[in-house]
């Protein structure tokens, strides 16, 4: 059998995370971002990554890449100059947003600024009904006349959105074909296309972002193929979405805002493979990097997927505070609460960390690069938990003096607090906030968070881990083997896919099979077609949801359905899938109210990579310490020495007692007093809180 | 005081929002009624009892004009039943002459006690999207009296000992015109009350009630602490600000609502005398109302990370008069006090404080015209339609801050409707909403801009409308010019001339295609308007929020017929405007 030789990298806003799987056995690396040319660290880490394993770039059987080039693209507004052509009489609709104010006692909150200032926003003649039938022509002429000012006005890339086009494109493209003939070389995003989706905001957002990133992302995208064509891989590449799945460049090029959040998708792919592997029901899937924490519930191994995500929240992580898109994501709550995440003292007496972060460069104080202000790493490495030599893999060497210092002026002299308390309360505090987050998350999906499974990883994560599984109620926690990079390692385990949606609005008393099927079937062939392009020989995996609700209600409840054609008779199974899903949800049905259908999704992928279960951990053998480490233990708060375990040498079936430490090349995880550990034969970590 | 006890006190409050932010998510999400989980018109708390009286200790952000009146409907409550209150206990109360606001907001709150007391206790305040009465809704602006308003509601218990009394569930629904949306929408009150309460037994079993109470202490010590350091920041002396409520809707215009604000160090006293009294019509605000449109003033004035709790409120002494329009008497009616005379309140102490410290206030405006159709379908089955999409704009400035959204802070949680949704879900068709050019209050900072909304009704509908800010329009603060007045038309037919609406219409008769023309007037803006950065004026041109005549004539900026800024013509301009 052929050797499988599979690479995958992860570009983040602090680092860039690299993993080869040979055959199985994984090695990986940490190396800082490169903001201004992302490929050039990927690049880098990749060689030094290859040279490690001993292989050379023609060996590669498969390469996946996620980034988070298309998010800073929009957070930094380096898009390219973008209008949008629109129905008449709505010109500011992507303005106006949902107009509420996300942040209510601060009166000088800014509004997020539309991608499209208003200049360059135009209005035509057009009008369709909520069925797609035309009230109004579409006046070609004007559209025709748009093309002398977006000459002028230099405009790169164009949006066109008209009201009700998710149920009729044909404006749209007729729109399109008039504006692409006078408009050589310019972009041209349909929202019908990018989005086909009711609620007219939402998809004008989407379409704009999706025009704005898609210049500067189809060249990234030829000029890191023709780079990593010139390194000599030669092998079949893919982009990790956010919701999920492998893409492949080419569907990339065309919807670029679906690559937005991949690292993030990454991971929660990750943990939900891990809980099938292992048999674990339900998870909290915790992952901390340098930026931020994510926060995601998976259970039954499938993370819940959803079709709205804000890009560049921009007030402290906000919900409201970025622009909305409508594309597939999975489903999970991301906080300004990262190794690089800022503390401070507010103006009287209180610790604030985060959302700002210090990043890769300046980096936090200890990194020695020039950061003065006082992070999370560096409150870790005050506390013990982190050693100053061997961070991210030896790469780095941390000042402890630098982040004591940092610790004490910004937080520990304003409170009065020596820097070891102080340092305890930078690390509560952001402790806390990513339980609240969880707290709140669970609630907002109706999930409880007891007797749930966390999975920690990315690179701070198993740091904090234990201390947040004490504060929600959780008794395991499972570090697994690479945690320091464990989105990449998920990008290894993420099937092909592609999602496709359309609105098409009926009411189960109406119910039309006919039109149903049409647009399902038309659905299937676009999902499918475009995962074909990955794999042209690969069984296939269809499934169907519909977004419904009560008549009158304000939101949706995705419904699984069975991918086959409908009967004209089939109303009354649709209304008993939807009142299943519905009474799961609120514990409840309202008999005799009459349902509507809003919108049918088709997600077409291939088989989730087959994964060997892992088998018990054989007999426990008490692991062997490499020495002692003083920490900070809260309750005498003074430094105890504390086990310091090398996780490398750590075989399975050994175990650990906490308090203690495990130190790898990319993290560390922090074992409490109120945990013991355990390695079980696949090389992961299993904390388990203590019998009290 | 151990020296973490900083931290934990920190962990403790940020528990107590959390629980509250629960509450929040599990309301929006059961939920029946489109007010509660579209619009998100309520809010959710946590309060304390200690002595007589309770207080609030934690909150979610939610629609702020609820938040500080449920403190007193608690109070009322509680006192109702103070022989008679038991663990599994839930109360609802409506009454406005009882710590309540206007009857469509129902209260509903639940004790959690240790050691045989009740300590805490979480709360929700909702606007029912229907409570009986004689107008579907709510608003009647020809009530008399609290009685024509709606079903008044005393306080009682909805749930007794953990068993639904299914009879008081009855006498709501049997008053109800939606009754599953009163059902649903007051099994998820009570469910995010049971829920709560469940939440802070176990933070009491965690930490004791010694440790949470000092916690909630010091976190509300905190809260009075900055506040009164903000307060203590403005210069002593009196300080008064004075409003106007266009009309009462029986006939009284100009109603004249008074602040006189005295500082004096770190002590705010708020002095309503001289305000008019109550009226015939329906905007009279009760006190907890009144209170609660005080307590927005203020907390907008500070700064946003204070916790929100009573520690806010510590420094701060109100003297609001009886039998005026801001502190009536039974039976008065009251049904419209969320809006006027509410906005009015605030409207007042912002432009009293704006006197000693301008930089702190701005972006009020609560003067929207509100409108709604309603009509049958061919099957018998009513639609009602809240015009959201036609009242919404106009915030003001705020110091440096161009104003935008469609609600002021008072309503933060309500969010604007989807045209492509609303023409779904209802008979009608939105033929435009868009911004107009030159609505706008002109300033250093401008408001948000005005904006024009035309709803057509495929079907027969009654239409009415209530207008505000057309006499009396969104203010400017700090010498900012007031937001452009807002206008209602009624358009019968294309060939029919359009009936302006001054005041109110009340079911108004359209034929089908009839049509509401809304313009929504901009809102106020901050500092004048000759101080506004000439370049900022000329990004507005090109944006088309301001025409070049605007620009001059509000502005005082020049530009040529292309559109650049000629600055010799814009400075000799603003001179001769200053010299004037």
């Amino acid at each position: 059998m052929a050797r499988s030789v599979r690479l995958a990298f992860d570009i983040g806003g602090t680092f860039t995370d690299i993993v080869l799987d040979l055959d199985g056995r994984m090695v990986s690396t940490k190396v800082l971002t490169t903001p201004d040319a992302p490929e050039r660290g990927a690049l880098e880490g990749i060689a030094a990554v290859l040279a490690e394993a001993g292989v050379t770039p023609p060996e590669l059987t498969l390469l996946v890449h996620g980034t988070t080039l298309a998010t800073n693209a929009i957070i930094e507004r380096k898009g390219a100059k973008t209008a949008l052509v629109t129905t008449a009489g709505f010109r500011d609709s992507l303005e106006m947003a949902y107009e509420n104010r996300f942040e209510q006692y601060d009166m000088y909150i800014e509004k997020p600024a539309p991608l499209v200032p208003r200049r360059l926003r135009f209005t035509v003649q057009e009008r369709l009904n909520a069925r797609g039938q035309p009230l109004v022509p579409l006046d070609e002429a004007a559209v025709a006349a748009l093309a002398a000012p977006l000459r002028e006005a230099g405009i790169e890339a164009v949006a066109v959105g008209f009201l009700h086009s998710y149920a009729n494109d044909a404006h749209e493209r007729r729109a399109a074909a008039l504006l692409a003939e006078a408009l050589p070389g310019v972009r041209i995003t349909l929202s019908s296309e990018v989005c086909p989706e009711i609620r007219e905001y939402e998809r004008l957002s989407t379409a704009v972002a999706n025009a704005y990133v898609q210049p500067l992302m189809a060249s990234y995208l030829v000029a890191l193929e023709r780079a990593l064509g010139a390194f000599g891989v030669a092998c079949p590449m893919f982009l990790m979405t956010s919701g999920g799945g492998l893409t492949t460049f080419e569907t990339a090029a065309r919807f670029p805002i679906r690559l937005v959040e991949s690292g993030p998708a990454g991971g929660a792919i990750l943990a939900a493979s891990l809980a099938g592997e292992l048999g674990l029901g339900r998870i909290l899937s915790f992952d901390m990097g340098g930026t931020t924490a994510k926060i995601c519930l998976i259970d039954e191994a499938a993370p819940q997927k959803s079709r709205f995500f804000e890009v560049d929240r921009r007030y402290r992580f906000v919900k409201g505070s970025g622009l909305p898109v409508r594309i597939p994501v999975i489903e999970m709550v991301e906080i300004g609460a990262g190794g690089g995440s800022i503390a401070a003292v507010d103006a009287t007496r209180r610790i604030v960390v985060g959302p700002d972060s210090a990043g890769a460069a300046p980096g936090p104080a200890c990194y020695g690069r020039g950061g003065t202000e006082p992070t999370v790493t560096d409150a870790d490495v005050v506390l013990g938990r982190i050693a100053a030599d061997g961070f991210a893999g030896g790469r780095l060497t941390l000042d402890a003096t630098a982040a004591a210092a940092a610790i004490g002026r910004s937080v520990g002299t304003p409170l009065g607090l020596d820097v070891a308390t102080a340092a305890y309360g930078v690390a509560e505090i952001v402790e806390e906030n990513m339980a609240s987050a969880a707290r709140v998350h669970a609630v907002e999906r109706g999930k409880s968070l007891e007797g749930r499974v966390m999975i920690a990883f990315g690179g701070a994560a198993p740091l904090h881990a234990a201390r947040v599984a004490e504060k929600l109620g959780i008794d395991t926690v499972l570090v697994p083997a690479s945690a320091g990079v464990g989105s990449a390692v998920g990008f290894l385990r993420a099937p092909i896919a592609f999602e496709g949606v359309r609105s098409l609005y009926l009411r189960l008393s109406a119910f039309d099979a006919g039109a149903v099927n049409a647009a399902v079937e038309a659905l299937v062939a676009e999902a499918t077609a475009e995962v074909r392009r990955g794999a042209p020989d690969a069984p296939l995996i269809a499934t169907l949801t519909a977004d419904m609700r009560y008549r009158g209600q304000g939101h949706e409840v995705v419904v699984p359905l069975p991918l086959e054609p409908f009967e004209p008779g089939h109303a009354p199974t649709l209304r008993a899938a939807f009142e299943a899903r519905y009474a799961a949800l609120y514990g409840r049905t309202i008999p005799g109210l009459d349902i509507e259908v809003l919108t049918w999704t088709v997600s077409v992928s291939t088989p989730v990579v087959p994964v060997v279960p892992a088998t018990e951990a054989g007999p426990a053998i008490d692991a062997r310490s490499v020495g002692t480490r003083p920490i900070h233990d809260p309750a005498t708060e003074r430094f105890v020495g504390v086990p310091l375990y090398d996780r490398a040498a750590l075989a399975p079936g050994a175990r650990v007692t906490g308090p203690s430490v495990i130190a790898e090349a990319q993290t560390t995880t922090i074992v409490t007093r109120g945990f013991d550990a355990a390695v079980d034969r696949a090389g992961h970590l299993r904390l388990t809180r203590k019998e009290r | 005081m151990d020296k973490r006890s900083v931290v934990l006190s920190q962990v403790i409050g940020g528990s107590l929002n959390t629980i509250a932010d629960e509450m929040s998510a599990t309301v929006t999400r059961t939920a029946r009624s489109p007010v509660f989980n579209e619009a998100h018109d309520f809010t959710t708390a946590i309060f304390e009892m200690n002595g007589l009286k309770s207080r609030l200790v934690a909150q979610s952000p939610g629609c702020t004009l609820h938040l500080y009146a449920v403190a007193m409907a608690v109070d009322r409550a509680i006192d109702a039943f103070k022989h008679d209150l038991q663990p599994g206990d839930v109360l609802l109360a409506s009454d406005p002459y009882n710590g309540g606001t206007h009857i469509p907001d129902l209260v509903v709150v639940t004790p959690v006690f240790r050691d045989r007391k009740p300590v805490l206790f979480p709360a929700v305040r909702a606007h029912m999207g229907d409570v009986g009465g004689p107008v579907a809704g709510g608003y009647n602006p020809h009530a008399r009296d609290v009685w024509q308003d709606g079903l008044v509601m005393p306080p009682v218990k909805i749930v007794e000992r953990g068993e639904r009394r299914t009879e008081m569930l009855d006498l709501l629904v049997a008053n109800n015109r939606i009754a599953h949306w009163i059902e649903g929408d007051l099994a998820s009150m009570i469910g995010a009350c049971e829920m709560a309460g469940r939440r802070i037994e176990a933070l009491l079993d965690r930490y004791g009630l010694d440790t949470v109470r000092d916690a909630i202490q010091a976190n509300v010590d905190y809260s009075e602490r900055r506040v009164r350091a903000e307060i203590a920041s403005w210069p002593d002396g009196e300080y008064v600000g004075e409003t106007f409520v266009d009309h009462d809707y029986q006939g009284q215009r100009d109603v004249r609502v008074v602040c006189k604000a005295t500082v004096k160090g770190s002590d705010l006293t708020l002095d309503f005398t001289g305000s008019d009294p109550q009226t015939k019509g329906f905007i009279n605000s009760p006190i907890a109302n009144t209170l609660s449109f005080i307590f927005i003033a203020l907390t907008t004035c500070c700064d946003e990370d204070i916790p929100i709790n009573e520690g806010c409120m510590a420094p701060v002494t109100c003297i609001i008069p009886e039998g005026t329009v801001i502190n009536p008497t039974r039976p008065a009616p009251v049904g419209t006090c969320t809006c006027s005379a509410g906005a009015e309140v605030t409207e007042a102490v912002l432009l009293a404080l704006g006197r000693c410290a301008p930089e702190r206030v701005g972006v009020n405006a609560h003067k929207m015209p509100l409108a709604f159709s309603y009509g049958s379908y061919d099957d018998g089955r009513m639609w009602v339609f809240l015009n959201f999409i036609g009242f919404t704009g106009g915030a003001g400035a705020a110091y440096e801050t161009d104003g935008w959204g469609l609600y002021p802070p008072l309503m933060t949680g309500v969010i604007l409707p989807s045209i492509e949704m609303t023409e779904i879900q209802y008979p009608s068709r939105v033929l435009k909403h868009e911004y107009v050019a030159d609505m706008t209050g002109a300033g250093r900072w401008r408001g948000a801009p005005g904006l024009e909304t035309v709803t057509q009704h495929l079907v027969p509908s009654l239409s009415s409308v209530m207008m505000e800010g057309v006499r009396h329009t969104a203010k400017g603060f700090a010498g900012g010019e007031h937001g452009a007045p807002n206008r209602v038309f009624l358009v019968e037919s294309a060939a029919a001339d359009a009936i302006d609406v001054p005041e109110y219409a009340f079911m108004h008769a359209l034929p089908p295609g009839g049509m509401l023309r809304t313009v929504r007037g901009g809102g106020g803006g901050w500092g004048p308007a000759i101080e506004r950065d000439p370049d900022a004026v000329r990004e507005d041109v090109l944006d088309g929020y301001v025409t070049r005549d605007g620009a001059l004539a509000d502005y005082g900026v020049v530009l040529d017929a292309a559109l650049e800024l000629d600055r010799a013509a814009t400075e000799r301009e603003r001179a001769r405007r200053v010299a004037a």
